[in-house]
């Protein structure tokens, strides 16, 4: 099992090549392959084409700039094939002269040619000194190509053109033989076509309209669908280069699929690929579920204990200030005047009257802190009570694991309602999912109904319909089956050593989801086409 | 050597489609081309552009895992998505809506008639 690295590799931008007077003068004729992925150019009298490149045009936006109060309107230059250097950053402005395998549109293919010629370095004045062989596709409308004949005289004045397919031009120069079925796979097409004593049968030739944009597309909406989390990550470009490098054409589709569904065939052959990834700084989160429970109880613990220590300071202010009052008041029982009016004074108060007032608000104060001291003791005391309460026994026809065992069904049972539920009023709140579009359906039903053979409510199941298309609460979580769980749940916890509680399982799944949100690799299965 | 200019040499410029302030050009679509190439009196064999269309299959289209791509056994009712085993079933289940919706739009059987 090897890891794929993603190139990602960048295309150069063509260079303008050098244009030979011999060339000039001796009508040296140009090959172009136009072909709706790429297209290749160059001199028929070389090996290998001069020019390959994307058969695409990107028109940046205008760019508006605002500059001392007044705006300027900013063109960017126009990109063609390997000048756009980001494709994916370009996707939604791309345009292409092609319409499936066809040159439909004839302005776009004329900033093609003169990209094409500008690069190869053609310095003649007002014309194209150079015959031209073009390929096009397979029984090219008529239409089409008239258009194309029109441009290429008349805009570049090429002395002569010859139109070619270019599936045909490689059978013969691959020499196969005099016989063959050409089998062309294309970008948008896949042609056969059968060869008898080198002529091509055209009455039994067919076309496929499937191709490999559209292999790339459903590749890429795959991997999407199976990776969500790594949507942008998975972009057309990343698709095509591992379309073009890691895919393989089966001859034995059936045969291989079974191969593919044993484990230990998997795990040979399966690829995997690197996405590319920033290695995420410092973990913040080291701690285990259990271990931020237990933190979680201990900062609780910590606040009730301060909180009873602040009661108790409390409690012990009010009893002193209580002590000094009652200490006051016997000076004016035991008739000290004087001195009682001077200590008045001295804590800020008027007469007897407020005196009484404060002291028995002091009083009552102590007095409530007192009952919600023994309050939370008392409450305390009842959850350790709780806690060993005796456990629940099976009823008597049971033994013991075949009643744990009935309660975990039962349980998982009320569990998988409660989630269907939830998953149902999700669907519901979304358009486009299967039960709404049901649900659609129905209303719309119910709509159509004849106005004179309306008979609904005719017989009481109709009044079900309702039911269905509520989108509130078909059925909701009743209090019962919450009764029953929380019941159940405290069986297993006394029975099942294997018992997991609730809260524990949620905050287990949350851990999961980071790990595979952090993992870098994805696996890549297989690729199929229906 | 040349560099790139708004108007290279090699071309007549009066006889250019991008003339600049001209009004843009609507082009023909392929559907629009082959429909007026349809409208033209052809001889019987005649061979063009729609006529080596394939005709459809009359073989049952096999059934593939939406998962896994291997050989589908089983469909499951409540989502529609095939699956080859057991293994894959539970993934069917744990999928959400969307995605569910995603692999049938993929299969191309998301429509609600057929």
């Amino acid at each position: 099992m090897n890891v794929i690295e993603l190139k990602d590799n960048k295309p150069t931008p063509d260079i303008i090549h050098e244009y030979p007077d011999t060339f000039k003068s001796s009508q040296v004729p140009l090959v172009i392959d136009n072909g709706s992925y790429q297209c290749r150019v160059g001199w028929s009298v070389s090996q290998k084409p001069l020019l390959i490149f994307r058969n695409l045009i990107a028109k940046p936006r205008k760019d508006r700039i605002k500059k001392d109060g007044a705006e300027i309107v900013v063109t960017p230059p126009i990109q063609i094939g390997n000048d756009i250097l980001n494709i994916e950053a370009m996707r939604f402005q791309l345009k292409t002269q092609f319409d499936k395998n066809v040159v439909t549109h004839y302005q776009n293919q004329e900033q093609i040619f003169d990209y094409i010629f500008t690069r190869l370095g053609i310095n003649a004045d007002a014309c194209v000194p150079h015959p031209v062989v073009l390929t096009e596709c397979y029984v090219n409308p008529n239409y089409c190509r008239q258009l194309m004949s029109e441009l290429l005289f008349e805009c570049y004045d090429v002395p002569s053109v010859c139109y070619g397919v270019d599936s045909i031009y490689s059978f013969q120069h691959n020499q196969i033989g005099v016989n063959g079925l050409i089998i062309s796979c294309g970008y948008h097409t896949t042609h056969i076509i059968p060869v008898l004593n080198n002529v091509q049968i055209a009455s039994k030739a067919r076309r496929i309209n499937l191709g490999g944009f559209h292999m790339i597309n459903f590749l890429h909406r795959l991997l999407q669908l199976k990776y969500p989390v790594h949507v942008n990550a998975i972009t057309i470009s990343r698709i095509e280069e591992l379309l073009h490098n890691y895919c393989s054409i089966s001859f034995d589709y059936m045969a291989d699929l079974k191969k593919w569904a044993f484990l230990e065939f998997y795990e040979e052959n399966v690829k995997k690929i690197q996405l590319p990834y920033n290695t995420p700084a410092t973990s913040t989160s080291t701690l285990t579920a259990e271990q931020k429970i237990e933190k979680k109880k201990e900062l609780a613990r910590r606040l009730t204990e301060i909180n009873a220590r602040k009661r108790e300071e409390r409690l012990a202010d009010d009893e002193d200030q209580l002590q000094r009052m009652l200490a006051i008041r016997e000076l004016l029982e035991e008739g000290e005047i004087d001195e009682f009016n001077a200590t008045l004074k001295e804590n800020d108060i008027a007469n007897v009257e407020e005196l009484d007032k404060l002291l028995s608000n002091v009083k009552s104060r102590i007095e409530r802190t007192r009952q919600k001291m023994t309050a939370n003791e008392s409450t305390s005391t009842a959850i350790i009570e709780e806690k060993i309460a005796p456990a629940p026994l099976p009823p008597a026809d049971m033994s013991v694991e075949e009643w744990v065992n009935q309660i975990k069904l039962n349980r998982n049972a009320i569990i998988e309602r409660k989630q269907s539920r939830r998953q149902r009023r999700q669907d519901l709140a979304k358009r486009r999912t299967a039960a709404a579009q049901e649900r659609m359906r129905i209303i719309s039903q119910l709509a159509r109904k004849e106005k004179g053979s309306d008979n609904f409510g005719m017989r009481d199941e109709d009044w079900d319909i309702y039911k269905a298309i509520s989108k509130e609460n078909g059925d909701s979580d009743s209090e019962m089956e919450n009764e029953k769980l929380i019941e159940y749940e405290d069986i297993l916890r006394h029975h099942d050593p294997m018992f997991e509680e609730p809260a524990v399982v949620v905050s287990g799944a949350a851990e999961s989801h980071q790990v595979s949100e952090n993992s870098t690799f994805f696996f890549f299965d297989k690729y199929y086409l229906k | 050597m040349q560099t790139e200019t708004p108007a290279p040499v090699f071309k007549k410029s009066s006889l250019t489609q991008q003339q600049p302030g001209a009004k843009k050009r609507l082009w023909k679509s392929l559907k629009q081309i082959l429909a007026t190439e349809r409208l033209l009196p052809w001889p019987e064999d005649a061979i063009t552009y729609s006529s080596i269309n394939p005709p459809p299959s009359f073989r049952p289209a096999k059934k593939y895992s939406d998962i896994s791509g291997l050989i589908a056994f089983y469909t499951d009712p409540q989502t529609k998505l095939h699956y080859h085993n057991a293994e894959e079933f539970a993934t069917v289940k744990s999928l959400p809506m969307d995605l569910t919706a995603g692999y049938l739009a993929l299969r191309g059987a998301s429509s609600i008639v057929g």
